[in-house]
């Protein structure tokens, strides 16, 4: 008697190798025939995974499993429970973000254009520029001898076959236990496809048809990766490259492979191919491997997804990538502009050397800040988290040194959908999310929905005034199963990492005490279901102010805080801040707010319990004092701010902040604040003097004005300055169109106003020989000073030290003093003396 | 002699600065009164007042862009020459003024 289940795929990228191969495992050990099919689409055996990838389930499509057998319910029953519990958590949700891609578009450097350069463009999916000698390797390919052989016989040939299977599926299974993360995923899904069934039954009906095993792989592996590429989904497209990456290693096994199955390296190398398979690329020296060169690859497919996590330079959708070069030819491949340059003259090559210089130099200053803890000079620690939403965000954060996510917001799941986000789509999105914070606490805040959001589902009423109606935790009662459901997803994930679980919009003891309550519910609820939980914090934001009197009480009910200070700040004042006629008493830093929130952190404080800051406030460095002077654990900011905030929190002294607080809390207006904050001498960027010894480079090689222009951005970009050096190059060279910024005298000015410029700053680069500049009085240049302004910044205080900059190189003792210092020191002091900065 | 001049350049970062340091130097070298407007990034800095357009026997313009709130000129006689030319020459387009 058939036994029948049914479910709605919660994968994002559908049913594709990996979780297919997950679902083969759970059923092969039944003896129950057991076949899945969707809507519109016969029914295939769930043991082939690559009949089931066949099958293209894409998400929230309706499934259904038929077991059929002795055993037919027993194997049912645990498709049930793999299908509920773990089959949302197997799809690395990680991949998801890498779907995209980074759309490149071809960009040959400014100082490149007249260069006669030869290239051809692609599309850039990891970035970063390698350098090496061509390496070409080929698809499936037979070797001579295989390609002349005839079949021994039916059964010695089938023997053969049988025999390099079992091999190829042995040996991808013990590499899947020895490897990590994606690695080990993946060898899993191959280990799967060499064990396929129907695999394994088009080679033999092949061979049974006179073909060598050689020839039947070829042949079935291609028919396989045929079928895959039709599917209408990119992500199962691009597994056509994962079968015949087993089938590889099957010809491998048989001894007949043209050869290219292991990629030798022997130096720096940049390895061009129609279609790299994921193997090839675990296989290869990646010390030696410096780039990627691919043509027929989607950006989804395994090559590129670990090519990234390898940081390796990378190319794709160029078109005949194996016949541009030939082996052995030295070529470059720039993943910042999506380029290829093919035969890369001397001016290339400089170019790129002095690109990848800047840019480790630049690597190396930001693991510096961003390692280890924010600790101000008095020996005070803050934490310091990220807001972010996607695993590659945090990911990136957390290499730049978040401590955490201080707020994961969950409500994107909930918006714009029929029907509330399953359990097991939430388990996935927070698993991705957790695995890519390694270890470091992520805090999930509850969805805050409110009835100015579309979601049709919650059936929420019209309200007059939504601000201050029905929002966040107030919609819980009315929808226990949706909350149910994220409660459920976020306690089943603190077993893959820490977690914390925060509740928006509490007012009231009662309504912290009743969360808790729920939580502690869900929890016995899991319990009841053999599913063991480990203790998860629980908190609630700050964002009601009636919370702040009563923060005592507050602190006997829940774990920690934090101040969401959008929301606090808009109840506080009652002002919606997007209502031009009140905005302007919406502002952070009334003295008002500002003695709530030390009330707050004070009762918080007094109370034993972790207090942390997400919203806008928290982001802002000119806050940093005052939020140093709370005694605030935790800020959560942009994820590209974290360095830059531990950089400055190590400059601070915790007691000059709270005194700088003190005072701040007795000021009339936020203006008094402004003022305050601004005498106390804060400064926003890190030592971030406009002339400083590490923006001088005294000894530089450069050859044109083209190299010197790219060296001077180079220090830049190594000090922190700018961001985006290409867009900087493109800036000063269009300033440079309008006429020469060279000045006479041995010297040029060029300068620039670009958003890629972060802090105002001066880059002295002194060459060890003369170049030619186009200058005024057209004599060589010697001493080259950029000028860099932020185009959000171009009045300010910095402006008047380059207009005193361009008045002074006019006399000529100015000149040669600069021109006589030697060092880096000396060229600072010359200029901090001469241009009176403190 | 009396002079009043005006500077400004595209980005108004450097060269604004250096042609009216250029005049100011050649002007006082010559023994002529001179007052400079800079028209940069920072905004009218050193601004002329009527007054001193009045009194003045000629305006100096060393532009490459327009000169803003032109016409406090209106009726004065007005020289106008490129940025870099009275950077790098101030002494004759102090000449070329009749100065």
């Amino acid at each position: 008697m058939p036994v029948e289940f049914r479910f709605t795929c919660p994968l994002v990228n559908g049913i594709h190798a990996r979780p297919a191969s997950v679902l083969a495992d759970v059923v092969r050990g039944y003896r129950a025939r057991v076949t899945i099919a969707r809507d519109g689409a016969a029914a295939v055996e769930l043991v082939s995974v690559l009949s089931v990838v066949g099958l293209d389930i894409k998400v929230n499509q309706e499934c259904v499993i038929v077991a059929d057998g002795i055993d037919a319910v027993s194997a049912i029953a645990a498709l049930t429970k793999f299908v509920e519990e773990k089959l949302a958590s197997v799809d690395d949700v990680s991949d998801v973000g890498h779907a995209a891609g980074t759309e490149g578009s071809a960009n040959l450097p400014m100082a490149l254009r007249n260069r006669d350069v030869a290239f051809v463009s692609g599309r850039a999916v990891c970035g970063g520029i390698g350098m090496g000698a061509a390496v070409i390797v080929g698809g499936l390919a037979l070797s001579d001898a295989a390609l002349r052989a005839t079949p021994v016989s039916v059964e010695a040939e089938v023997t053969k076959v049988r025999d390099a299977i079992a091999k190829t599926h042995a040996e991808l299974h013990t590499r899947a236990k020895s490897a990590k993360g994606i690695a080990a995923d993946l060898l899993r899904a191959h280990a799967a496809i060499a064990d396929d069934p129907a695999l394994r039954a088009d080679i033999e009906k092949r061979i049974s048809r006179a073909t060598t095993a050689a020839r039947a792989v070829v042949a079935a592996g291609e028919a396989f990766a045929g079928e895959l590429r039709k599917a209408t989904s990119a992500y199962i497209r691009d597994r056509a490259v994962d079968v015949i990456d087993v089938c590889e290693q099957i010809l491998e096994k048989i001894g007949t492979l043209g050869g290219t199955t292991n990629v030798a390296l022997e130096n720096d190398s940049v390895v061009f191919a129609e279609t790299l398979t994921a193997n090839q690329l675990l296989k290869m020296d990646r010390s030696k491997l410096r780039g990627l060169v691919l043509g027929g690859i989607g950006a989804t497919s395994h090559t590129v997804i670990l090519a990234r996590s390898f940081r390796i330079p990378t190319v794709i959708d160029v078109r005949n990538a194996v016949g541009l070069v030939a082996a052995g030819t030295r070529v470059i491949v720039d993943g910042e502009g999506g380029l290829v340059l093919t035969s890369p003259g001397d001016a290339a090559r400089r170019y790129f050397e002095r690109e990848i210089r800047s840019r480790e130099r630049a690597a190396e200053r930001v693991r510096v800040l961003a390692q280890g803890s924010a600790t101000t000079i008095d020996d005070a620690s803050i934490e310091v988290g990220v807001n972010a939403s996607t695993p590659d965000e945090v990911r990136g954060a957390t290499a730049n040194g978040a401590d955490g996510v201080g707020l994961l917001r969950t409500e994107l799941l909930f918006l714009d959908r029929a029907t509330a986000p399953s359990e097991e789509e939430q388990y996935s999105a927070y698993t991705g999310v957790v695995k890519a914070a390694a270890g470091r606490p992520v805090i999930i805040r509850t969805f805050d929905i409110g009835g100015d959001k579309p979601a049709a589902y919650l059936n929420m009423p019209e309200e007059e005034n939504p601000f201050l109606g029905v929002r966040g935790l107030r919609l819980y009662e009315k929808h226990p199963d949706v909350l149910s459901a994220q409660l459920r997803a976020i306690l089943r994930v603190a077993l893959v990492g820490p977690v914390k679980i925060m509740a928006p919009m509490v007012s009231t003891p009662e309504e912290a005490v009743w969360f808790r309550e729920r939580v502690e519910a869900t929890r016995r609820q899991l319990a009841a279901e053999g599913v063991s939980t480990s203790s998860v914090p629980v908190g609630i934001m700050v964002e009601v102010p009636s919370v702040a009197t009563v923060m005592d009480q507050l602190c006997e009910v829940v774990d920690f805080f934090s101040i969401g200070t959008n929301d606090l700040c808009q109840y506080w004042m009652a002002v919606d801040r997007g209502n031009a006629g009140v905005a302007g008493l919406y502002n952070a830093r009334r003295p008002s707010f500002l003695r709530v929130l030390s009330q707050i952190v004070r009762g918080a404080k007094a109370g034993g319990r972790w207090i942390g800051m997400c919203g806008e406030m928290a982001g802002k460095r000119g806050n940093l004092p005052l939020l140093l002077g709370m005694g605030l654990d935790e800020i959560s900011v942009a994820p590209g701010e974290v360095a830059a905030i531990k950089a400055l929190v190590r400059e601070a002294r915790a007691e000059e902040c709270r005194a700088l607080l003190e005072r701040a809390c007795a000021c009339r207006t936020p203006g008094d604040v402004d003022a305050l904050v601004a005498a106390s001498g804060w400064r926003e960027t890190q030592a971030a003097a406009i002339v400083d010894r590490s923006l001088v480079m005294v000894e530089s090689d450069a050859t044109s004005k083209e190299e010197a222009i790219q060296e001077a951005i180079g220090v830049l970009l190594a000090a922190g300055r700018i961001e985006r050096p290409r867009d900087v190059e493109d800036a000063v060279w269009a300033r440079e169109a309008t006429y020469s910024t060279g000045l006479g005298f041995g010297f040029a000015i060029p300068h620039c106003k670009s958003d890629a410029v972060t802090i105002p700053s001066l880059a002295v680069v002194k060459l060890t020989r003369g170049i030619e500049w186009g200058s005024l009085d057209g004599g060589a240049v010697s001493a080259v000073l950029l000028l860099v302004v932020p185009s959000s910044d171009a009045a300010g205080s910095h402006m008047k030290v380059f207009a005193k900059l361009a008045r002074k190189l006019m006399h000529e003792d100015f000149r040669a003093r600069l021109m006589g210092a030697a060092s880096p020191e000396e060229v600072e002091a010359c200029l901090r003396i001469e241009l009176e900065i403190s | 002699m009396k002079i009043v001049a005006v500077t400004a350049c595209p980005t108004g970062i450097a060269h604004t600065y250096m042609a009216a340091e250029q005049l100011e130097k050649a002007a006082k070298a010559a023994g002529h009164s001179i007052r400079v407007e800079t028209q940069g990034a920072m905004g009218i800095e050193n601004e002329l007042t009527a007054k001193d357009i009045a009194e003045a026997e000629i305006a100096i313009f060393a532009v490459d862009i327009e000169v803003e709130q032109l016409s406090r000129f209106s009726g004065k006689k007005v020289l106008r020459v490129g940025v870099a030319e009275a950077i790098k020459n101030p002494k004759g387009v102090l000449a070329k003024a009749g100065a």
